[in-house]
Order: C-alpha cells, then structure tokens, then sequence
C-alpha cells in the first residue's frame, strides 16, 4: 500500500501556537509526515520542547518564539524560518486564546484583545506567509485553525465566535486571491477537544460540560488533540489538490446537527 | 511518516459506480492504500477492465454486477463484499446520473429517474451498509459522491441539484444517528471534473464553460480524477476519526467565491 500522496518530505512548515494542544500534535504530525518545521509561538520553552519532541523523534525542527500580535514579529519569524530552512511551503496559524463572557459584559479591552489575537494576528502571519510563498513560486498550503464557533453559537463566546467567523471569511478570501499563485487556503475548525486552550482553563472540563458534550455530539465524545493530525496532513498536501477555499469541521459532527 | 494513519490495509471497501469517471478513480487509490476492493455497476465490461488493473498494480479487486436502484441487487453487493473478504468498512457511494434540462422542461419520468438513481438508491446503499457495520459492530465510513450542485446553482440543474442537496442533508442525518456506533458519515462534493458521468449533458459542458472555468473558479481549472482519491482515502481512513456529517468540498474554491 501506498499513501505517496500525502507524503511532505522536503517541505518546510510552520505551525504557530506549536507550544501546546493542537498545535503541538499538528506540528509533530506534519513533521512525521516528513516536513521540517519551525516550531512558533510566545513561550519560548514551549515551543523548544516541541522542536525538541520531533527531533527526539528523528525529524528536523527549530523553534522561533515570537509575538503574534506584532506585525515586525511575525515578518522576523518568517525571515528567520527562511534564512534556516531556505523555504516556505506550509503555514499552519494555529495561535490563537480563548475567553468566554456575556455578550453585554464585554469591554473593549476584552473584545480588542480577542480580536486582535484571533483575527488581525491570523490575517498578518498568513498574509507574512503568502508574501514568501509567491515570492518562492511554488505554490503553498495555508491552513488556520477556526473552531466550530465560527458557525455556530455557544454560551458566552461572542467575541471568539466574532472572531473565527471572519477567520472563516478570511480563508475564502485568501483561497480567492493566493490561488493564481497555486496557493490553497483552508480552515480546520475544531469541535469540543480534550484540552483547553489558553484563556480558557477551566471552562471546558466541568462534568455538566461533559455531559453537554454527550449529548451534542453525534460520535459523542471530545476529539483527542492526535484526531487533527489527519486532517492537518491531508490539506498541507498534495492530496488535496483540488481543495481550497474549504473550512473542514473535526468536530465529532457538532455543526451537522 | 504516520503512514498507518491513512493506511487501509485489511480494510474492506465497496465503489459503487466503479467502472469510470471518478469512482474508478476513487477506487483506484482506495486499492492503492491498501483496501480490498468491490467494484459496482450495472454493467460489467468497464468494470472488469477497472478490477483488472487494480489487480495488475498488485491490489485486491472483485467486481459485482449491480443496479443501484434495486434493493436486492444492493443486498447481493453487501452479501458479496462480506463473503469474499469477511466485512465492511468502507461504503462509498458514488454513482448517479446528471442530466442537465431547463427546470420549465422537467418531466414527472425525469424526477423519478433522477431521484430514484441518485437519492433513494443512495440512500437504500447507506442504510444496507449501515446495517452490516452496525452488525459487525467495528463502526466504519460511509461516504457519498454529491456535488458543489448540492449547494450553489448551475444552469439546467435544479432536478439534479435537488438530488444532491437530498444527499448532504442524509449526510448529517445518518452521521448524527450512527455516530454512536463509530461510524462515520461524510461526502464528497467535486466541483467541475475531467470526466463525463452517464447521462451528462449540461452544464459542466455548456458553452462558454472552458471560459468561466478559468475566470472564476480559483484554481482556474477542472479537477483531475486523481484529485478526488486524497479526499476519499482521508475520509476513509483513521486519519478523519473525529470527522463526521460534513460535504467536503473537492472544487477548486468554487463554493467560496
């Protein structure tokens, strides 16, 4: 048997938010597909253990702590990926918080925050990325983390569904204009997953959650970290050719039903 | 590499509508990953030619005869996939008719013959499978073959649309019903394709289409058949475990302009 097409050796990835849960499993699976990867984020010991973790595991990763919220942040850390990798062919952005508030309680520091961490920082890593990409020549595959509340509404999640939304958009958008550059763009959107991001310690894994988890969602359980791995690898390669554009739900069939 | 991830080795999958376009591509690289192949279609002689070369390429392949459409034929096709490799893992459910006419023009025989072929024969072949690996009790994959006309509308095809939409929405329906039994339920929705589907008359060869094709899908092309076996094998596989109810897309960014 034969799974060539979703082989990525030679390729170098970089995955933001690689510190910890989903971007971590994601870059240890894109590098155990056979990419090379930089490891970013903004702590830097987390994103160390991670580059540390693959190449323990026999592959080839460095890790480059920066800034998200900075646009000079996020053009060093393309620059320096490029200087030790001589390339860019994969851009996972993956960084991103969560918080939680009612709708009519939420500041503006609050909201500002959330919007410029998960949409505005999002919008400069991936358009930092594309600018190497089309440079390069060789095409490229960009792929954000969204979450199923981008389509879907959840109790006090306002501002991070507000913001995922236009991470959808986003995708559509830079999937229309990068494409002529042979440029796919997609979205992973995560359902109710075994971790917490940052911010939102705490929240999910109440015993009333889990039971909501039950009960919403048709395979019933929470997605484990690894369950992204799959999907990550099959849009970051030539095995999804012809997809771009496309916001790909893993999320255990929440926004079916 | 986690090349076991999308490794269907041992598993056992059945295409209906096999013998070309792209069900014979889908099957080709479920066989290349290592899945046990059944081959459907109501007529044999491209079908054997199809087995024959997955043989050929050192894969396992037994074509059966089968119209859709009838329930029996249907039940003989799970029974023959059961006794020659022992289960089901795999249901892909791929075949259908497309014929493009002005909505004003449909006839009670067209919408019988287009609904019969590509809904309610679906629809028997999913709940036929459903049945088996619910038997069999290992859970399993089910995908169908829909189309971007399931969601956006093309000239000529709002009887054929209408079939497709149907089957998006059984998509989400028989994911949210069996998903406690582990089995997953998605599809696969191609955009404009190289291949000719049987009864194929509009509007994907309509004049000015090759035009359209380059300024506004994305990519600026058709997709190849071969586009549509990544997709497929990642739905199929362990790599899409926490995947389920959703239309992937396989388009060229279509549906997102």
């Amino acid at each position: 048997m034969s799974t060539q097409l979703f082989d990525l050796s030679g390729k170098v990835a970089l995955v933001t938010g690689a510190g910890r849960g989903l971007g971590r499993a994601m870059a240890g699976g894109l590098a155990a597909a056979g990419a090379r990867i930089v490891t970013a984020g903004r702590t830097a010991a987390d994103v160390e253990a991670t580059a540390e973790e693959i190449r323990a595991a026999g592959g080839d990763a460095i890790a480059i702590p920066f800034d998200a919220v900075s646009r000079v942040e996020n053009r060093r850390l393309i620059d320096e990926a490029v200087a030790h990798f001589r390339r860019l062919d994969i851009a996972v952005v993956n960084h991103g918080i969560g918080r939680a508030g009612p709708a009519v309680e939420v500041s503006d520091t609050e909201l500002v925050e959330m919007i410029d961490i998960n949409l505005k920082s999002a919008f400069v890593c991936a358009q930092e990325a594309a600018r190497r990409m089309v440079a390069q020549g060789t095409g490229g595959a960009i792929v954000f983390t969204s979450s199923t509340g981008s389509q879907v509404a959840f109790t006090s999640l306002s501002t991070y569904g507000a913001a995922k939304g236009g991470v959808d958009q986003m995708c559509r958008q830079f999937a229309q204009e990068l494409a002529p550059h042979g440029i796919r763009v997609n979205a992973i959107s995560p359902g109710y997953m075994a971790h917490h991001m940052r911010g939102a310690a705490g929240r999910h894994e109440t015993p009333e959650m889990d039971e909501e988890v039950r009960l919403t969602t048709p395979m019933a359980r929470r997605g484990r970290p690894d369950e992204m791995v799959g999907p990550v690898i099959f849009l970051a390669s030539d095995a999804a050719s012809f997809v771009t554009g496309q916001v790909l739900p893993v999320d255990g069939g929440y926004v079916a039903i | 590499m986690p090349a076991n991830l999308f490794d269907l080795d041992g598993r056992t999958a059945i295409v209906t509508g096999a013998s070309r376009g792209l069900g014979a591509g889908m099957a080709r690289a479920l066989a290349r990953a290592g899945a046990n192949m059944v081959l459907a279609a109501r007529g044999r002689s491209h079908l054997d030619s199809v087995s024959a070369e997955i043989v050929d390429a050192g894969g396992t392949a037994h074509a059966v005869a089968c119209d859709a459409t009838g329930r029996s034929d249907v039940e003989a096709l799970i029974e023959a996939a059961v006794e020659r490799f022992g289960g089901l893992d795999i249901m892909v459910i791929n075949h259908g008719i497309g014929p493009a006419k002005d909505l004003l023009e449909v006839n009670d025989e067209d919408l019988d013959t287009v609904f019969a072929t590509n809904l309610s024969s679906a629809y028997v072949c999913a709940q036929l499978a459903g049945r088996q690996m619910i038997a069999q009790g290992e859970g399993g994959s089910i995908i169908f073959t829909s189309s971007t006309s399931s969601r956006v509308a093309g000239w000529g095809n709002a009887c054929y649309g209408a079939s497709k939409g149907g089957i998006d929405q059984l998509v989400r329906q028989l994911a949210q019903e069996w998903g406690r039994y582990g089995i997953r339920v998605n599809a696969i929705n191609p955009g404009y394709t190289e291949h000719e589907m049987a009864d194929a008359t509009g509007a994907h060869d309509a004049p000015g289409i090759a035009e359209y094709i380059e300024r506004f899908i994305p990519l600026g092309r058709r997709g190849r058949i071969d586009e549509m076996g990544g997709p497929v094998v990642f739905l199929a596989s362990d790599a899409a475990s926490y995947i389920t109810g959703h239309c992937l897309f396989v388009d060229g960014g279509q549906v997102a302009v």
